[in-house]
This record gives structure tokens, C-alpha cells and sequence, in this order.
């Protein structure tokens, strides 16, 4: 998806008058918290399990190239093929040509967020592929054509009235539905013809198991297993980070996923795939792709962003936001909202894209705390903060560290300023600090200055 | 494109390539802890994710469990099948399909490896006789379980699989949705009933 995260701040004010969004917001946050934190309370190891998980992740990362290469090796003693991607055009041309070799008409999808990183369906799409979300918030989403405002609830952003709406006009039903019950039935039909009749099944993995080659996905509809076992190609895309040794190492990763997402001890259905059907099995794809993609992970390795890439994807640090509680996740304008992707996006699109993500935190931590992996995401936040201050010190600044450094200047100015200051008591506008008197007041310096008083003092 | 991207890991982590591993992850496990005993967890789990169950004494009452929960949800006497239980004394009126489910099929019954009382999850392995698709499509999902194959962890399932078959489904009660105003609706795309045939 093309990001708009430049336009960040514009589209922070738009959604907080957006009352329909604001209602959602408030319903989510309380939904998501108290879930989380009656998982949480519920068990003892969670702590235990969290360090747990961090060393499997470090040990992994450090490894990273030889866990990888051992997945590779395992994928094709199963029968499966992996393809590598450095880019995210490079992966779309992978997935692109897998299909085409596949002569495949539709293509039916579960959710994958690395999937939007890359922009797939707008690719498949111009190569001439019908391709349909399945995940219910997914595909409530494309018939909007809106991105996702969640990583784990999509159409989070979404009221059962307009969901009925898009239905309504997209179905071609006679009649307009708008109970809850009622409309995901009527999803399950208008989806399960295209699951029976899909060519290509394309899913996500919440992890990659080195040891056995096996991709794991977790779902709650369903929706990921049929595309899985329906189709007669399934792929899987996946970036490299994703990796971990062992199916134990999976089995702990997974018991902080789903209570750190939904508050659930386990997810309905959690699917272990290696490698295509079998010579006499009765059902399952005829063959089985990997797409691994990079793009910028290998260079987060090791460098001041490397805590990023233990990260599982579960949202809670989204969901305990209270700048993303208070906009929403399209307002971020890419693919990850929330802190998670105040990180992320400036290190995948840039700084020049997306400078005001870092800003949008109140550094309040919660984030860090719900962390499952205990990633530090206001550090994250603070080192760009520093980049992209680096990148652009304003005028104000440059002027004002002029006079600082040089004492006999800055002192009678600023004594002159006190002395303005007394008779103004504040300043409604002062110029290159706009943003500041925009809202409020700047007090004017009072009274003498620290340097007067200290003087004074010495002399006593 | 595959030593570019390893190249930059080796790069960034700056060393060569390794042919084994200078130091391994110390095996450590951390499990949840539970003083009740497996079947009562895991009754208890499976029971608070929506999946339902009924004890039954042996393997020849398994016809008879299923032809009760057919008549008790008004089911046609068609299901598709796990050949595993083909032996079974199945009634001539039940008709019977061995094989992968297709779009029509209203019940399925397979045979679980494991039942893991963590969770109350069942874990169903694909194989020629237990297509994955029973376990998704079919509206009802009918698994048996001997009481011999609960165990307590995830783990303790990955110490009884030999190899990975293709499939390893872990079954956490019946398909589910939260994504229309956070209201939980069960029967999205997978099976709206899961029910278990516990055979002690």
C-alpha cells in the first residue's frame, strides 16, 4: 500500500473528530486490556516465559544465518521450495511468477501483514489474479479498499452498520443484514465458494521452525487452514526474522502470542504445515512455496534497532497506546500502526516519510511493559527521535545556540529579555516557536536571571 | 538473491559463515503449572472454549455417541470419516464416506493423537486416512480420544511425533470471530460445533 505517514499529523486531527472511529476506539481499548490482563493475571510463568522467549529470540537472531539456512534445508527434504526476497519487489515478482506457473486464476488469502509490507494484492491484482482476503476483517476491509487499521483486528475501525452496508452493495443480496450473527454467516457462504474454487492459497507464519521446516500459522476463523488445504499451490510468505529453532521454541512463543493479542490461552486453531501433500494423502496442495523476505531486517540486525526484531506481532503494544487509542490506526498511514510501527516505518520507508511517527508517544511506557518480548519501543522511539532531529535542527535552535555558547552576548540578552518578560507576563506568539503558542502561552522570562542571582549571592 | 540476504546477516553480525553452532540454546521448557488432574484441565479447558464432550466407556459406543448427536442437532445420517475407525460396528442406516470432506458434507469424525490439557486443545495429524479437510470444512466436527493420549503440554505432544506429517493441527474449540464490533461469534469459516468422544 502506498504510505501517507507524511501526512501523519493531518490525519491524526481528522480521526479524532471522526465519532464513528472514536466509538470503536473505545470499545477496543477496554476489550483488548482487560483480556490481556486476565490471561496475564492467570499465569504465574508469564514472566518466566516472556525472558524465556527474549533468549530464544536473541540466540536465534544471533544465528540467524545458519537457523535460516537449516529451514532451507528442511523446506526442500520435505518436498517444499523457498524462494528469497531482498525486496519487497522482489517478492511480488516471486509470488507473481509462482502463480502464473501455476496458471491461476483466483487466489484466496489469509490475513499476512507481511503481505501488505510488500503490496501484494495490488500486484497480483495488475498481473490479472482475482485475489480475495478471507479473514472476515480482512475482507471487510478490502471491499472498502481501506488498509487495515490493526495488526490483529483489521476492521477494528468498523461498525456492524457499515459492515451491513458494504455487504449490502457488494453481495448482491436481496436483502440487508445487519446482525452480527447474520453477517458473518453471510460472509462463511460468499466465501466458501471462492476457498472451492481458489487455485492459489496464500498465508502468513507466525513462526518458521528451523529444526523440522515447518511453518506454523495461527488463526481464529479457519480461514488460513482452508486456504491452506483447498488450493492446489499454497505460499507462504514470511520474513526472516520469523525463524526459531525448535517446535518447543515455537510451543513458548506461543503460549505469550495469543494472551499478549486476545487474551486467549491458545488461538482456535494453530496449524503446523511441512512441506506438500503426500504420495497417498487424500487432500492438501500439490506444492508448497516460501517466500522469505528481508527488506532491512538483515541491516537491523546487530545495529540500535536490533530489539525490533524480536517482535511477535501481537498488538498489545497498540492496543495499550494511548496516542493510537486516541487516533486510531489509519492515521499512521502505512501498514503498523501504533508504537510498534512508529518504529518500523521510518526504518522500512524512511525518515523523510514518516518523521512525526516517532513523535506520536507520549513515552509513557506501557508499551515496553505489555511487551511480550520486552522490547524497549521508547528507546526505539528516542533513538529516532534523535536521527530525525539530527536530519533537521531548525533555525531557532542554531540561533539560539549561537548566543549560548558565546556567555557575554547571551547574558545581557537574556537579562533584557527578563525585563520585557516582567511587563508582558506572556508571550502570545513568538516566532519559529508557533507550534508552541498555536495552543497556549509561552510565560515570559521573570525577574532577574539565574546568572543576576548567583552573582549576587557570590557577592554576599 | 539467497547469499545476498545471508551476506548481509554475516555482514551485520560480523563474522563469517558457521558450519555448526559455537554455542546452542540450553533446553529449558517453562510450562504452565496446574494441580488438577489431565482429564479434569483439560475438560475444563476444552469446556471454556465452546468445544463439548461426552465420556463414553469404550470404542463400540462410538456409533451410537454419534448417531445421538446427529438426531440431537437434526443432521442428516451422513458423515465423511477417518478410516481409523472403520473397524467400528457402524449402523447400516448411517452412511458412511471415507474420504476427503467436499463443500456438502454436514459431519465429520476423525481420531485425535493427543488431547493437551494445558489448553484443551486436540491435535489431529494428517495422514491418507485423516484428510486435514475433515477437521474444516464440515459444520460439525466430531473427534474421539482415547483417554490414553491426553497429556499435559504442548511439548509432551512434539516427544511422541516421529516425524512431521504434513499437516499438525492444534484445535483450540470451534472456529471463531471477533472482528465486527469485538462481538464473538463462533462458525466463521471452520466448523461451528467441535464435539469430543472421550473413550476412557
Amino acid at each position: 500500500m502506498k504510505s501517507t505517514a507524511h501526512a501523519f499529523k493531518s490525519q491524526a486531527k481528522r480521526a479524532l473528530k471522526n465519532v464513528n472511529l472514536q466509538n470503536a476506539l473505545t470499545r477496543t481499548k477496554s476489550h483488548f486490556i482487560d483480556k490481556r490482563r486476565a490471561a496475564v493475571n492467570a499465569l504465574p510463568e508469564f514472566d518466566a516465559l516472556r525472558q524465556r522467549a527474549r533468549d530464544i529470540k536473541e540466540h536465534t537472531l544471533a544465528h540467524l544465518d545458519f537457523y535460516l539456512e537449516q529451514f532451507e534445508k528442511q523446506v526442500h527434504a520435505s518436498g517444499g521450495q523457498l524462494h528469497w526476497a531482498d525486496t519487497p519487489q522482489a517478492a511480488r515478482d516471486q509470488i507473481v511468477s509462482i502463480c502464473q506457473a501455476a496458471k491461476a486464476q483466483r487466489v484466496t488469502k489469509g490475513k499476512s501483514m507481511i503481505s501488505e509490507e510488500i503490496a501484494l494484492n495490488s500486484a497480483l491484482e495488475q498481473a490479472g489474479f482475482e485475489v480475495i482476503e478471507t479473514d472476515l476483517g480482512e475482507y471487510i476491509i478490502q471491499l472498502a479498499k481501506e488498509p487495515p487499521s490493526h495488526i490483529i483486528a483489521p476492521a477494528v475501525h468498523k461498525t456492524r452498520e457499515e459492515v451491513a452496508d458494504l455487504f449490502y452493495q457488494h453481495h448482491g443480496l436481496t436483502k440487508r443484514l445487519s446482525e452480527i450473527p447474520d453477517l458473518v454467516n453471510e460472509a462463511r457462504q460468499v466465501l466458501r465458494e471462492k476457498f472451492l474454487t481458489a487455485d492459489v492459497g496464500i498465508t502468513g507464519a507466525n513462526f518458521l521452525i528451523a529444526e523440522t521446516g515447518t511453518t506454523v500459522l495461527v488463526t481464529n476463523e479457519g480461514n488460513g487452514d482452508l486456504s491452506n488445504t483447498l488450493p492446489r499451490v499454497h505460499i507462504v510468505v514470511a520474513s526472516i526474522e520469523k525463524v526459531v529453532p525448535s517446535l518447543e521454541d515455537a510451543t513458548t512463543l506461543l503460549r505469550l502470542l495469543a494472551r499478549s493479542a486476545t487474551g486467549q490461552e491458545m488461538t482456535s486453531y494453530t496449524t503446523f504445515s511441512t512441506g506438500p501433500r503426500r504420495p497417498e494423502d487424500l487432500d492438501g496442495p500439490e506444492a508448497f512455496h516460501i517466500v522469505l523476505v528481508d527488506n532491512g531486517r538483515s541491516e537491523m540486525l546487530g545495529n540500535e534497532f536490533h530489539d525490533m526484531l524480536r517482535c511477535i506481532r501481537c498488538g498489545a503494544c497498540l492496543n495499550h497506546c494511548p496516542v493510537y487509542g486516541a487516533v486510531g490506526g489509519h492515521a499512521y498511514g502505512w501498514v503498523y500502526p501504533g508504537p510498534m510501527g512508529s518504529v518500523l516505518t521510518p526504518l522500512m520507508l524512511g525518515l523523510k516519510e514518516a518523521r512525526d511517527l516517532p513523535n506520536a508517544s507520549t513515552l509513557c511506557g506501557r508499551c515496553e511493559q505489555v511487551c511480550p518480548m520486552q522490547i524497549p519501543l521508547p528507546k526505539l522511539l528516542r533513538h529516532l527521535r534523535v536521527k530525525e532531529h539530527q536530519s533537521r535542527t531548525s533555525w531557532a535552535l542554531k540561533l539560539w545556540a549561537f548566543f549560548a555558547k558565546r556567555p557575554r552576548l547571551y547574558h545581557p540578552i537574556t537579562a533584557l529579555l527578563g525585563k520585557i518578560g516582567r511587563r508582558r507576563g506572556t508571550f502570545r506568539y513568538l516566532p519559529f516557536a508557533g507550534g508552541w503558542t498555536a495552543s497556549r502561552d509561552m510565560p515570559a522570562p521573570q525577574g532577574q536571571t539565574f546568572m543576576e542571582a548567583w552573582k549576587k549571592q557570590q557577592v554576599k | 538473491m539467497r547469499d545476498t540476504i545471508l551476506n548481509n546477516i554475516r555482514k551485520s553480525l560480523g563474522r563469517e559463515a558457521v558450519k555448526t553452532l559455537e554455542e546452542s540454546l540450553a533446553a529449558h521448557t517453562v510450562q504452565p503449572a496446574f494441580g488438577e488432574t489431565l482429564i479434569y484441565k483439560f475438560i475444563k479447558q476444552l469446556t471454556k472454549v465452546s468445544g463439548t464432550f461426552e465420556s463414553i466407556l469404550n470404542s463400540k459406543e462410538i456409533p451410537f455417541a454419534v448417531l445421538e448427536f446427529l438426531q440431537k442437532h437434526n443432521l442428516p445420517q451422513e458423515i465423511v470419516i477417518d478410516s481409523c475407525l472403520k473397524s467400528l460396528p457402524w449402523p447400516n442406516k448411517l452412511h458412511l464416506a471415507y474420504r476427503a470432506a467436499q463443500a456438502e458434507d454436514m459431519v465429520s469424525l476423525s481420531c485425535g493423537f493427543a488431547g493437551i490439557a494445558e489448553t484443551g486443545s486436540l491435535v489431529l495429524l494428517s495422514s491418507p486416512g485423516s484428510p486435514t479437510t475433515l477437521n474444516f470444512l464440515p459444520d460439525n466436527h466430531i473427534v474421539v480420544l482415547h483417554k490414553d493420549n491426553l497429556v499435559a503440554h504442548i511439548e509432551d505432544v512434539w516427544a511422541r511425533i516421529g516425524t512431521m506429517p504434513r499437516s499438525v493441527n492444534i484445535i483450540t474449540g470451534p472456529s471463531r470471530t471477533a472482528d465486527i464490533e469485538q462481538t464473538i461469534q463462533l462458525g466463521a469459516h471452520g466448523p461451528r460445533r467441535l464435539h469430543l468422544l472421550l473413550v476412557k
